[in-house]
Protein backbone atom coordinates (compact mmCIF):
# COMPACT_ATOMS: atom_id res chain seq x y z
CA UNK A 1 0.00 0.00 0.00
CA UNK A 2 2.86 2.43 0.71
CA UNK A 3 4.98 1.85 -2.42
CA UNK A 4 5.20 4.82 -4.84
CA UNK A 5 2.12 5.23 -7.03
CA UNK A 6 0.93 7.64 -9.67
CA UNK A 7 -1.16 10.68 -8.61
CA UNK A 8 -4.42 9.11 -9.85
CA UNK A 9 -3.83 6.04 -7.67
CA UNK A 10 -3.00 8.26 -4.70
CA UNK A 11 -6.21 10.23 -5.21
CA UNK A 12 -8.30 7.09 -5.63
CA UNK A 13 -6.87 5.46 -2.54
CA UNK A 14 -7.41 8.63 -0.51
CA UNK A 15 -11.01 8.76 -1.72
CA UNK A 16 -11.55 5.19 -0.55
CA UNK A 17 -10.03 5.97 2.84
CA UNK A 18 -11.79 9.31 3.31
CA UNK A 19 -15.08 7.66 2.37
CA UNK A 20 -14.83 5.75 5.64
CA UNK A 21 -14.67 8.89 7.79
CA UNK A 22 -17.75 9.58 9.91
CA UNK A 23 -20.16 12.24 8.63
CA UNK A 24 -19.94 15.52 10.53
CA UNK A 25 -22.34 18.42 10.54
CA UNK A 26 -22.74 21.62 12.47
CA UNK A 27 -25.53 21.28 15.03
CA UNK A 28 -28.92 22.56 13.79
CA UNK A 29 -29.16 25.44 16.31
CA UNK A 30 -25.74 26.78 15.28
CA UNK A 31 -26.59 26.31 11.60
CA UNK A 32 -29.77 28.38 12.08
CA UNK A 33 -27.87 31.07 13.97
CA UNK A 34 -25.25 31.29 11.20
CA UNK A 35 -27.90 31.39 8.46
CA UNK A 36 -29.82 34.20 10.18
CA UNK A 37 -26.61 36.20 10.69
CA UNK A 38 -25.48 35.78 7.08
CA UNK A 39 -28.91 36.52 5.57
CA UNK A 40 -28.77 39.85 7.42
CA UNK A 41 -25.54 40.79 5.59
CA UNK A 42 -26.54 39.46 2.17
CA UNK A 43 -26.24 42.04 -0.58
CA UNK A 44 -24.94 44.80 1.73
CA UNK A 45 -21.33 44.62 0.55
CA UNK A 46 -18.29 44.71 2.82
CA UNK A 47 -18.87 46.40 6.20
CA UNK A 48 -18.10 50.15 6.34
CA UNK A 49 -15.60 49.42 9.12
CA UNK A 50 -13.29 47.89 6.47
CA UNK A 51 -13.31 51.12 4.44
CA UNK A 52 -12.61 53.23 7.55
CA UNK A 53 -9.74 50.88 8.50
CA UNK A 54 -8.25 51.20 5.00
CA UNK A 55 -8.46 55.02 5.16
CA UNK A 56 -6.84 55.11 8.61
CA UNK A 57 -4.03 52.81 7.48
CA UNK A 58 -3.53 55.01 4.40
CA UNK A 59 -3.25 58.14 6.56
CA UNK A 60 -0.81 56.39 8.90
CA UNK A 61 1.40 55.21 6.03
CA UNK A 62 1.36 58.68 4.42
CA UNK A 63 2.29 60.35 7.73
CA UNK A 64 5.12 57.88 8.37
CA UNK A 65 6.44 58.37 4.84
CA UNK A 66 6.27 62.16 5.19
CA UNK A 67 8.01 62.07 8.55
CA UNK A 68 10.79 59.81 7.12
CA UNK A 69 11.33 62.21 4.20
CA UNK A 70 11.41 65.18 6.55
CA UNK A 71 13.99 63.48 8.81
CA UNK A 72 16.12 62.50 5.82
CA UNK A 73 15.97 66.08 4.55
CA UNK A 74 16.97 67.37 8.00
CA UNK A 75 19.90 64.98 8.22
CA UNK A 76 21.21 65.98 4.76
CA UNK A 77 20.80 69.72 5.29
CA UNK B 1 -25.13 20.30 -24.75
CA UNK B 2 -24.02 21.11 -21.24
CA UNK B 3 -26.88 21.30 -18.74
CA UNK B 4 -27.17 24.48 -16.70
CA UNK B 5 -26.02 23.85 -13.16
CA UNK B 6 -28.07 25.13 -10.22
CA UNK B 7 -24.97 27.15 -9.33
CA UNK B 8 -25.74 29.57 -12.14
CA UNK B 9 -29.13 30.31 -10.57
CA UNK B 10 -27.58 30.51 -7.12
CA UNK B 11 -24.98 33.01 -8.34
CA UNK B 12 -27.66 35.18 -9.94
CA UNK B 13 -29.73 34.99 -6.75
CA UNK B 14 -26.77 35.83 -4.53
CA UNK B 15 -25.94 38.89 -6.63
CA UNK B 16 -29.56 40.04 -6.19
CA UNK B 17 -29.39 39.49 -2.42
CA UNK B 18 -31.91 36.65 -2.64
CA UNK B 19 -32.20 34.74 0.67
CA UNK B 20 -33.51 31.60 -1.05
CA UNK B 21 -30.35 31.43 -3.16
CA UNK B 22 -28.24 31.78 -0.03
CA UNK B 23 -30.26 29.04 1.70
CA UNK B 24 -29.61 26.70 -1.23
CA UNK B 25 -25.87 27.43 -1.19
CA UNK B 26 -25.77 27.06 2.59
CA UNK B 27 -27.55 23.71 2.40
CA UNK B 28 -25.25 22.49 -0.37
CA UNK B 29 -21.94 23.52 1.17
CA UNK B 30 -22.51 23.73 4.93
CA UNK B 31 -21.59 20.10 5.75
CA UNK B 32 -18.68 19.97 3.33
CA UNK B 33 -17.11 23.17 4.65
CA UNK B 34 -17.77 22.27 8.26
CA UNK B 35 -16.21 18.82 7.76
CA UNK B 36 -13.12 20.44 6.29
CA UNK B 37 -12.93 23.13 8.99
CA UNK B 38 -13.48 20.82 11.96
CA UNK B 39 -10.87 18.36 10.70
CA UNK B 40 -8.36 21.14 10.08
CA UNK B 41 -8.84 22.97 13.39
CA UNK B 42 -9.82 19.91 15.49
CA UNK B 43 -12.23 22.17 17.36
CA UNK B 44 -15.97 22.38 16.86
CA UNK B 45 -16.34 25.91 18.28
CA UNK B 46 -13.60 27.28 16.02
CA UNK B 47 -14.99 25.41 13.03
CA UNK B 48 -18.42 26.98 13.63
CA UNK B 49 -16.91 30.46 13.85
CA UNK B 50 -14.91 29.95 10.66
CA UNK B 51 -17.95 28.50 8.91
CA UNK B 52 -19.93 31.63 9.78
CA UNK B 53 -17.07 33.86 8.63
CA UNK B 54 -16.80 31.96 5.32
CA UNK B 55 -20.50 32.50 4.56
CA UNK B 56 -20.34 36.12 5.77
CA UNK B 57 -17.58 36.75 3.23
CA UNK B 58 -19.79 35.17 0.58
CA UNK B 59 -22.65 37.50 1.54
CA UNK B 60 -20.37 40.54 1.54
CA UNK B 61 -18.83 39.70 -1.84
CA UNK B 62 -22.06 38.44 -3.43
CA UNK B 63 -22.37 41.39 -5.81
CA UNK B 64 -18.91 40.74 -7.21
CA UNK B 65 -19.56 37.08 -8.07
CA UNK B 66 -19.65 36.35 -11.79
CA UNK B 67 -21.46 33.61 -13.72
CA UNK B 68 -18.25 31.64 -14.10
CA UNK B 69 -17.38 31.74 -10.38
CA UNK B 70 -16.96 28.19 -9.12
CA UNK B 71 -18.73 28.48 -5.79
CA UNK B 72 -17.16 25.39 -4.24
CA UNK B 73 -13.63 26.50 -5.05
CA UNK B 74 -14.45 30.07 -3.94
CA UNK B 75 -15.81 28.92 -0.57
CA UNK B 76 -12.96 26.48 0.07
CA UNK B 77 -10.41 29.19 -0.80
CA UNK B 78 -11.94 31.49 1.82
CA UNK B 79 -12.13 28.65 4.35
CA UNK B 80 -8.49 27.73 3.67
CA UNK B 81 -7.36 31.33 4.26
CA UNK B 82 -9.35 31.53 7.47
CA UNK B 83 -7.78 28.28 8.70
CA UNK B 84 -4.34 29.66 7.88
CA UNK B 85 -5.00 32.90 9.80
CA UNK B 86 -6.36 30.93 12.74
CA UNK B 87 -3.28 28.67 12.66
CA UNK B 88 -0.96 31.69 12.69
CA UNK B 89 -2.86 33.26 15.59
CA UNK B 90 -2.65 29.96 17.47
CA UNK B 91 1.11 29.79 16.89
CA UNK B 92 1.55 33.35 18.22
CA UNK B 93 -0.62 32.55 21.26
CA UNK B 94 1.47 29.43 21.89
CA UNK B 95 4.68 31.47 21.80
CA UNK B 96 3.25 34.07 24.15
CA UNK B 97 2.16 31.28 26.48
CA UNK B 98 5.73 30.02 26.71
CA UNK B 99 5.91 27.68 23.74
CA UNK B 100 3.30 25.30 25.07
CA UNK B 101 1.71 23.23 22.31
CA UNK B 102 -1.77 24.56 21.59
CA UNK B 103 -2.95 21.55 19.64
CA UNK B 104 -3.04 18.31 21.55
CA UNK B 105 -1.45 15.43 19.71
CA UNK B 106 -3.84 12.61 18.93
CA UNK B 107 -3.76 10.60 22.13
CA UNK B 108 -5.73 7.75 23.52
CA UNK B 109 -8.73 9.82 24.63
CA UNK B 110 -11.47 10.55 22.11
CA UNK B 111 -11.73 14.08 20.82
CA UNK B 112 -15.28 15.45 20.22
CA UNK B 113 -14.75 14.71 16.55
CA UNK B 114 -13.61 11.16 17.19
CA UNK B 115 -16.66 10.65 19.40
CA UNK B 116 -18.73 10.73 16.20
CA UNK B 117 -17.06 7.58 14.97
CA UNK B 118 -19.43 4.68 15.45
CA UNK B 119 -16.93 1.94 14.69
CA UNK B 120 -13.30 1.15 15.40
CA UNK B 121 -12.52 1.58 11.70
CA UNK B 122 -13.96 5.10 11.64
CA UNK B 123 -12.10 5.96 14.83
CA UNK B 124 -8.83 4.64 13.41
CA UNK B 125 -9.37 6.63 10.21
CA UNK B 126 -10.23 9.82 12.08
CA UNK B 127 -7.10 9.47 14.20
CA UNK B 128 -4.92 8.69 11.19
CA UNK B 129 -6.15 11.81 9.34
CA UNK B 130 -5.63 13.86 12.51
CA UNK B 131 -2.05 12.62 12.77
CA UNK B 132 -1.13 13.93 9.30
CA UNK B 133 0.77 17.19 8.99
CA UNK B 134 -1.81 19.97 8.44
CA UNK B 135 -0.62 20.65 4.88
CA UNK B 136 -0.93 16.96 3.99
CA UNK B 137 -4.23 16.55 5.84
CA UNK B 138 -5.68 19.50 3.94
CA UNK B 139 -4.81 18.01 0.55
CA UNK B 140 -6.02 14.56 1.65
CA UNK B 141 -9.37 16.03 2.73
CA UNK B 142 -9.87 18.20 -0.35
CA UNK B 143 -9.01 15.43 -2.78
CA UNK B 144 -10.12 12.37 -0.81
CA UNK B 145 -13.26 13.64 0.86
CA UNK B 146 -14.33 16.51 -1.40
CA UNK B 147 -13.33 14.81 -4.63
CA UNK B 148 -11.57 17.90 -5.98
CA UNK B 149 -8.96 17.60 -8.71
CA UNK B 150 -5.30 18.39 -7.84
CA UNK B 151 -5.44 21.43 -10.17
CA UNK B 152 -8.49 22.81 -8.31
CA UNK B 153 -6.79 22.17 -4.96
CA UNK B 154 -3.70 23.98 -6.25
CA UNK B 155 -5.88 27.03 -7.04
CA UNK B 156 -7.52 26.91 -3.61
CA UNK B 157 -4.22 26.62 -1.73
CA UNK B 158 -2.32 28.99 -4.03
CA UNK B 159 0.40 26.44 -4.77
CA UNK B 160 1.54 24.52 -7.87
CA UNK B 161 -0.27 21.35 -8.95
CA UNK B 162 3.04 19.47 -8.62
CA UNK B 163 3.19 20.42 -4.96
CA UNK B 164 -0.37 19.16 -4.47
CA UNK B 165 0.51 15.82 -6.08
CA UNK B 166 3.60 15.56 -3.88
CA UNK B 167 1.56 16.24 -0.73
CA UNK B 168 -1.03 13.77 -1.93
CA UNK B 169 1.57 11.02 -2.27
CA UNK B 170 3.03 11.79 1.14
CA UNK B 171 -0.39 11.92 2.77
CA UNK B 172 -1.34 8.56 1.26
CA UNK B 173 1.95 6.95 2.30
CA UNK B 174 1.69 8.34 5.83
CA UNK B 175 -1.93 7.23 6.16
CA UNK B 176 -0.98 3.75 4.96
CA UNK B 177 1.77 3.65 7.54
CA UNK B 178 -0.51 4.86 10.33
CA UNK B 179 -3.36 2.54 9.46
CA UNK B 180 -0.93 -0.35 9.10
CA UNK B 181 0.30 0.32 12.64
CA UNK B 182 -3.25 0.50 13.97
CA UNK B 183 -4.52 -2.60 12.14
Amino acid sequence: MSEPQNPEDDAMQLKELAGGLPAVDVDPASADRIAVRVRHDLGHGPPKRRLIEAILVGILVACTFGWTLYKAYEALR
Amino acid sequence: MEALSPETDWLTGLRQGNSAAFDAVFAAYRRRLYGYLVRMTRRRDVAEDLLQETFLRLAQHAKRLTDDTRLGAWLFTVAHRLVQSWGRAQAVRAQLAGDLPVQEPAGTERSPLEALADSQTQLALERAFAALAPAHREVALLVGLEGLQPAEVADILGIRADAVRQRLARARAHLAELLGEIR
